[in-house]
């Protein structure tokens, strides 16, 4: 499978956890999620896969929005989190961070020098 | 909203209409919403512009850094994160977008808007089938042309309208303002159409390929019987015979189909139903290949202004 690919899939899924933190730590409009994700370096996203996934979570009851007058611009969808969003965001965190310091077991330095060797091992073989 | 130039907004309106077409299966209140977020998502981009006027380069930088249409769904399917290619470099050293044509036929994604333009005014169009299906046999399908140029009009007037909703003082504009040309255009393509449907159907469906946009171009660019014809022709063969020969078939399939193959009231009552998607599909494969040329059919359409502005399209 090419890497950036997977890269993908990988990122699809913490976009949401992501996402319900942002909106966690204050209220925000979408065009302020977009610039803060779209702003972190390792995250790189498309714009335009934030607004459906915003759409979603709020179908599934995680965010509500409100339409607020805006004093610069068009009026602002201001987003926030909903108790089953709250409930939801801790349960994938916890679950996040379990799966990242399993994952980092396999990724450690020390492993990654033994996997390395034996990877060259068998191209040369 | 910042003012924006008249190629800039085309785009925009072609980037929106785009990403409701790949959206046309979700839930339309969703879609809209998704629609509307973009929209406050683009005039938050050009809040700190100072420029009087968005101009088309500006537009391609914004719907670039969006992302092509496709990866609004890519939390379902796997989708590249590759924004549109903007390439070429302009003579001002801007860049300049090269998004998909927007002549390009896609019938899947035609289906789907029209789908979804089907499903978000389903009451108003199952009205409206029902009065123009009744006044077709009160008399006696005299009146076909007209109430097939004026539906289809009223259809391509909600297509290019905020918020897509059907009005039926667009078909009734487009019935009396051209009754008499819709009404000689029927009849003139009448026997040819349906001696060649009689011929194992295929000469049939040609001639309905290459008429296919005859009625549109006549209530929306004012032209007579001849040039409708003439245009249409030309406008088929330029952007592809076998998308628009398929597109023609699903037409007719939606419209008589059921009524053919079932030769009873259900027949009838599920071509009823499908219809207005047909005529739906017809008028979007027109707005994408006619209403939203960027000027590959300049010169058919010379000095002739149409009657009303495409730029507004989806948006």
């Amino acid at each position: 499978m090419d890497p950036s690919k997977w890269l993908t899939q990988i990122k699809r899924g913490l976009l949401e956890l992501c996402i319900l933190n942002l909106v966690c730590q204050e209220k925000m409009y979408g065009y302020q999620i977009v610039k803060r994700l779209t702003a972190t370096p390792g995250l790189v996203i498309s714009a335009g896969t934030v607004y459906p996934l915003l759409s979603r979570l709020k179908r599934e009851g995680f965010l509500v929005s409100s339409l607020v007058e805006s004093p610069h611009g068009p009026a602002r969808r201001i987003y926030e989190l909903t108790v089953d969003g709250c409930r939801h965001r801790r349960g994938i965190n916890e679950a996040w961070q379990e799966i990242s310091e399993a994952v980092n077991q396999f990724i450690g330095t020390e492993n990654e020098n033994q996997i390395q060797n034996a990877c060259e091992g068998e191209i040369v073989e | 909203m910042k003012p924006r130039s008249s190629e800039a907004a085309r785009l925009e309106a072609d980037y929106l209409a785009r990403v409701r077409s790949v959206l046309a299966l979700r839930d339309p209140s969703e879609v809209e919403e998704v629609i509307e977020s973009l929209r406050e998502h683009i005039e938050e981009e050009f809040l700190v512009l100072a420029d009087d006027e968005i101009s088309l380069v500006q537009m391609a930088n914004v719907l670039e850094r969006l992302g092509p249409p496709e990866v609004y769904v890519s939390d379902e399917s796997d989708v590249s994160e590759k924004g549109p290619s903007v390439s070429e470099e302009d003579s001002a050293g801007g860049k300049m977008p090269t998004l998909v044509p927007f002549g390009k036929i896609d019938i899947g994604s035609y289906l789907n808007e029209a789908i979804q333009f089907y499903r978000q005014n389903f009451f108003m169009f199952l009205l409206i089938t029902v009065v123009v299906f009744v006044l077709h046999i009160c008399s006696l399908f005299l009146l076909a042309g007209p109430l097939m140029g004026g539906f289809l009009y009223m259809v391509l007037c909600a297509l290019r309208r905020e918020g897509q909703k059907l009005e039926l003082g667009d078909m009734t504009d487009a019935f009396c303002r051209k009754f008499f040309p819709l009404l000689g255009m029927f009849f003139l393509t009448l026997v040819p159409v349906l001696l060649g449907y009689s011929l194992f159907i295929i000469p049939g469906l040609l001639l309905t390929t290459i008429w296919l946009f005859s009625d549109l171009l006549m209530v929306d660019k004012d032209l007579g019987i001849l040039d409708s014809l003439g245009k249409s022709f030309a406008i088929v063969n330029r952007r592809g015979f076998i998308e628009n020969f398929a597109i023609a078939f699903l037409v007719i399939s939606m419209n008589c189909g059921p009524s053919l193959v079932m030769s009873d009231h259900i027949g009838l009552i599920i071509s009823l139903l499908l219809s207005p998607l047909g005529i739906s599909l017809m008028a979007i494969a027109y707005e994408r290949q006619v209403g939203q040329d960027t000027g590959e059919l300049a010169d058919l359409f010379e000095g002739e202004e149409p009657v009303i502005a495409a730029t507004t399209v989806s948006s």
